[in-house]
């Protein structure tokens, strides 16, 4: 009897889980849908907004445009000089990537193998980079002391220094990497940097692409750096001149959405085949930072 | 190999070292000297000493302003951390499952974080606008008529809601990557059992997860407390101030309003980090209280 009964249990309670998981996988599908729609609307908005035309932004932004605008495109390249910050983003994002990986690795490996006295003081005081606020009245009064305010340099430079984050990411890769092959080189008395360049640099590849990586995209968003120290529009780097055209251009709507557009497409493009890196690498320097 | 290169690993060193000293560390610390000075960043204007007196002016003609600030970053930061977090462990739950379609979910929720913040300020820029922007649309339904972003009741919320959008992804995948170190076996035993899926996410996964929610909390309020991109690009802290937190304010005093004053402005910046490290101190001490006990 009592075996009966608690049988007779399992199954009442078996069946209401059942329904339970049943309506939580409709609630589930509901609110992931809910989540799509509040992230591809507002951007397919401003892709539609971005090839129609003012009157009929006025009428009915959100239809399908008739006749699809495609001009508002070369209108807004022209009109917001996009082909200068273009430039500009191009020689500051190669600069700063390439400059920030050769430096940081060259300071990564002797810290990471303990090569230099007091390594592990090394280690901390760039970590304290990562923790620190940014002195930006200072900086500015740095620049402007060097002479390097409102200058392509400056704020190379100024991005360059920003290095703690690649340090770190590639301190704890390069511990990884077996040092058997240092003793190895030291007997052949291979030069220390040839060493780092033709024997640690080749395996550190993967670690190199995700501090490259995240190190592009930020420079590519750069939108308080440029505002602070290249007030010249014909250096500023992409994300400041898209700041400049909505300043200039505020009630032009179909044109500021094109030139988001234009701006958005490469990053959209970089995101779409390194993904995988880009959130690994996002991830890793916030959960060690 | 270390003593057999003799120099070389210390001269490895030195670029790293002189940018970020030049450049990072001794700007960040002497923030607190500039706050001492009337340091106006004009070329050529001799800097004066001028002790306390930018704190004191702080305190009395413009607390107001100070206040408000300080006002406006207290909702922006427990607002955006709270819901942030929130619906960052829900999706990334949901996420973390066998549902179809939860690859390209993922994937879009974390684009804004690559598009950074001109470009997600200027889309909802769009998206509010007060002529056909389909949130004014929305809105008009229900018989409001508002500029969202133009409306000192409705701006900084408008500002919260954004940041939110263009942040969850980055504490989503941080949630993701803490959920799936939590072994599987785990859940099964919790199935054998009869646990329902609600029942495993409150009794397994969040104790499981205390460290990534430290993690996530910490940053979103060091993150929350001093970031202020989007707002510029959306507001720049107006109308009326009413959306203008520290952030905001040190950027204005020091290089974008009409009468910049740099030296003033770093008195605001240390009064900013004042707070920022007293709240997370209290913050870390409870976070991690809280994971030893689990």
């Amino acid at each position: 009897m009592i075996h009966e009964e608690s049988i007779k249990k399992a199954t009442t309670s078996d069946w209401s889980l059942h329904l339970e998981m049943r309506v939580g996988k409709l609630g589930a599908y509901a609110i992931l849908l809910v989540l799509l729609l509040i992230y591809a609307i507002p951007l397919a908005f401003v892709l539609v907004v971005a090839v129609e035309s003012n009157s009929q932004f006025m009428q009915n932004a959100a239809a399908w445009p008739s006749p699809l605008l495609l001009s508002n495109f070369p209108d807004a390249w022209v009109e917001g000089t996009f082909g200068s910050y273009f430039g500009n983003t191009l020689l500051y994002t190669v600069s700063i990537v390439v400059g920030s990986l050769v430096i940081a690795t060259l300071a990564a490996f002797p810290i990471a193998r303990g090569h230099v006295r007091g390594s592990n003081g090394f280690y901390l005081l760039f970590l304290s980079g990562l923790l620190l606020p940014q002195g930006l009245i200072p900086q500015f009064f740095v620049l402007n002391e060097l002479g390097i305010y409102d200058t392509r340099v400056g704020y190379i430079a100024l991005w360059i220094s920003h290095i703690a984050f690649g340090i770190f990411i590639l301190i704890g890769f390069i511990k990884g990497i077996s040092s058997e092959l240092d003793d190895a080189a030291a007997i052949d008395g291979c030069g220390y940097l040839r060493y780092i360049f033709q024997v640690i640099v080749p395996l550190l590849k993967p670690a190199l692409a995700v501090v490259g990586l995240i190190t592009a995209i930020r420079v590519w968003n750069d939108i308080i750096g440029p505002i602070i120290f290249l007030p010249s529009n014909g250096i500023k780097p992409i994300s400041a001149g898209l700041f400049q055209f909505y300043s200039e251009y505020t009630a032009q709507w179909t044109l500021i959405a094109s030139a988001v557009v234009i701006t958005a497409l490469p990053l959209v493009l970089l995101f779409l085949f390194t993904q995988r890196y880009i959130v690994a690498g996002i991830t890793s320097g916030a959960i060690k930072g | 190999m270390g003593r057999a290169a003799g120099v070389w690993p210390y001269l490895c060193l030195v670029p790293a070292l002189g940018f970020f000293l030049a450049f990072q560390l001794v700007p960040s610390l002497v923030t607190s000297i500039f706050s001492l000075t009337d340091y106006t960043g004009l070329p050529n204007t001799p800097i004066h000493w001028v002790g306390l007196q930018n704190y004191t002016e702080l305190l009395s003609g413009s607390r107001h302003y100070l206040v408000q600030a300080i006002q406006v970053t207290a909702v922006f930061a427990v607002l955006v951390t709270g819901v942030q977090n929130g619906l960052a462990v829900l999706v990334a739950w949901l996420l973390n499952s066998r549902l179809r379609g939860r690859i390209a979910v993922r994937s879009l929720v974390f684009l804004p974080v690559v598009l950074g913040a001109t470009i997600n300020g200027l889309v909802w820029y769009v998206m509010f606008n007060p002529l056909s922007g389909p949130v004014t649309e929305l809105l008009a339904t229900f018989g409001v008529k508002s500029n969202l972003l133009g409306n000192t009741a409705s701006a900084l919320y408008a500002v919260i809601f954004v940041q939110i959008w263009a942040n969850l992804g980055f504490s989503m995948m941080i949630f993701l990557a803490g959920m799936q170190g939590i072994p599987v076996e785990i859940y099964e035993a919790g199935v054998i059992d009869g646990t329902t899926p609600l029942a495993a996410f409150r009794n397994i996964t969040i104790p499981l997860l205390a460290p990534s929610i430290t993690i996530n909390v910490l940053l979103a309020v060091i993150g929350s407390m001093t970031t202020y991109e989007l707002i510029f690009v959306l507001t720049d802290g107006g109308p009326a101030f009413t959306s203008q937190t520290l952030g905001m304010y040190v950027f204005n005093q020091a290089f974008f309003g009409g009468n910049t004053l740099p030296g003033f402005a770093a008195a605001i910046a240390m009064v900013q980090f004042a707070l920022v490290f007293a709240v997370v101190l209290v913050m870390q001490y409870y976070l991690r209280r809280r994971e030893a006990v689990l």
